[in-house]
């Protein structure tokens, strides 16, 4: 089977040229889009449909960078399963999870916005140290240090989806 | 995706939701995570002298089914030796809240939190008895 890289005709890689992979894209779409396989058999126009599904999920899975690392250590026979994934992470971390999210109800039960807001500065923080120690693991071929940093970034972006949720809901509510 | 109606009730009226005393040597605490969806689970348990679960309290941040299997969880082990607890299968707490397919892992999440817990609480009463003997 071939992979979301060699669809969208990239290096495989964690490091990916972004601008590369737009533009590859973009070209792909457009060649198996359907409108340009409408007067076409039946067979062909139903071959173009299922590549352009296969791009669309390979752009989908290689253009977010978790996405893309924990693709790329499936392929390497690293499943990241729905539990057992937690022994990748460091010890404390799960504490410091308990403990972000402890702060995160306290502030928000106050209604405290400025400290939402500082727990989120905090988290995109973490989440940029993250992707560089994300990036250089995999120039190392470390795959386990690679894995646990998929599993922080998965944390951080589901607390980050949480504290917009949570500020949408406060804006709506004043505004609405 | 419906969750049942075992799910709900756990979720709005969740039993057990609190701390203990961590430093406690007779509290046990298991902290346990599922990354993939970024739910992360504490259970603690307060464990007598006799290795019966005397309390149960739980805090869990995550999606409604792993607070439901955890909050069962908290009424299912008090009154239950330590041995018991142990028996308590990701299967059961799946079965009683309905749980589908996509979920099971949360009442995985919750069974090793019940033995985390009591991992815990025995290194605690191991040191704790080292301590005594080297007095």
């Amino acid at each position: 089977m071939t992979d979301h890289f060699e669809i969208l005709g990239i290096p495989r890689g964690f490091r990916v040229d972004e601008r590369a992979l737009e533009t590859r894209y973009r070209e792909l779409s457009r060649l198996f889009h359907p409108d340009r396989h409408a007067g076409r058999s039946a067979a062909d126009r139903r071959a173009a449909l299922e590549k352009m599904v296969q791009i669309n999920e390979a752009y989908r899975t290689l253009r977010e960078p978790v996405r893309r690392a924990a693709y790329l250590l499936s392929l390497r026979g690293l499943e990241l399963g729905e539990t057992d994934g937690s022994k990748f992470l460091p010890p404390d971390f799960l504490m410091e999870v308990m403990e972000r999210r402890e702060a995160f109800e306290e502030a928000r039960s106050r209604g405290d916005r400025e400290r939402v807001q500082a727990l989120a500065q905090q988290a995109r923080r973490e989440r940029d140290e993250a992707l560089e120690a994300l990036a250089s693991a995999f120039d190392r071929d470390d795959d386990k240090e690679a894995a646990s940093q998929v599993s922080k970034l998965r944390y951080l972006d589901r607390f980050l989806a949480d504290i917009r949720a949570w500020e949408d809901r406060v804006f709506e509510e004043e505004n609405g | 995706m419906a969750y049942s109606d075992k799910v709900i009730d756990h979720y709005e009226n969740p039993r057990n939701v609190g701390t203990l005393d961590k430093d406690d040597p007779s509290v046990g605490t298991g902290l346990v995570g599922a990354p993939a969806c970024g739910d992360v689970m504490r259970l603690q348990l307060k464990i007598n002298a006799e290795g019966i679960i005397e309390d149960a309290k739980f805090k869990t941040f995550g999606c409604g089914s792993a607070i439901a299997s955890s909050s069962l969880v908290t009424e299912w082990v008090k009154g239950k030796t330590v041995e018991e607890a142990l028996k308590i299968s990701n299967q059961a707490i799946a079965e009683e809240l309905a749980l589908p397919p996509v979920k099971i892992h949360c009442s995985v999440l919750a069974e090793d939190a019940i033995k985390a817990a009591i991992a815990d609480y025995r290194r605690k009463q191991e040191q704790l008895q080292q301590k005594q003997q080297g007095k």
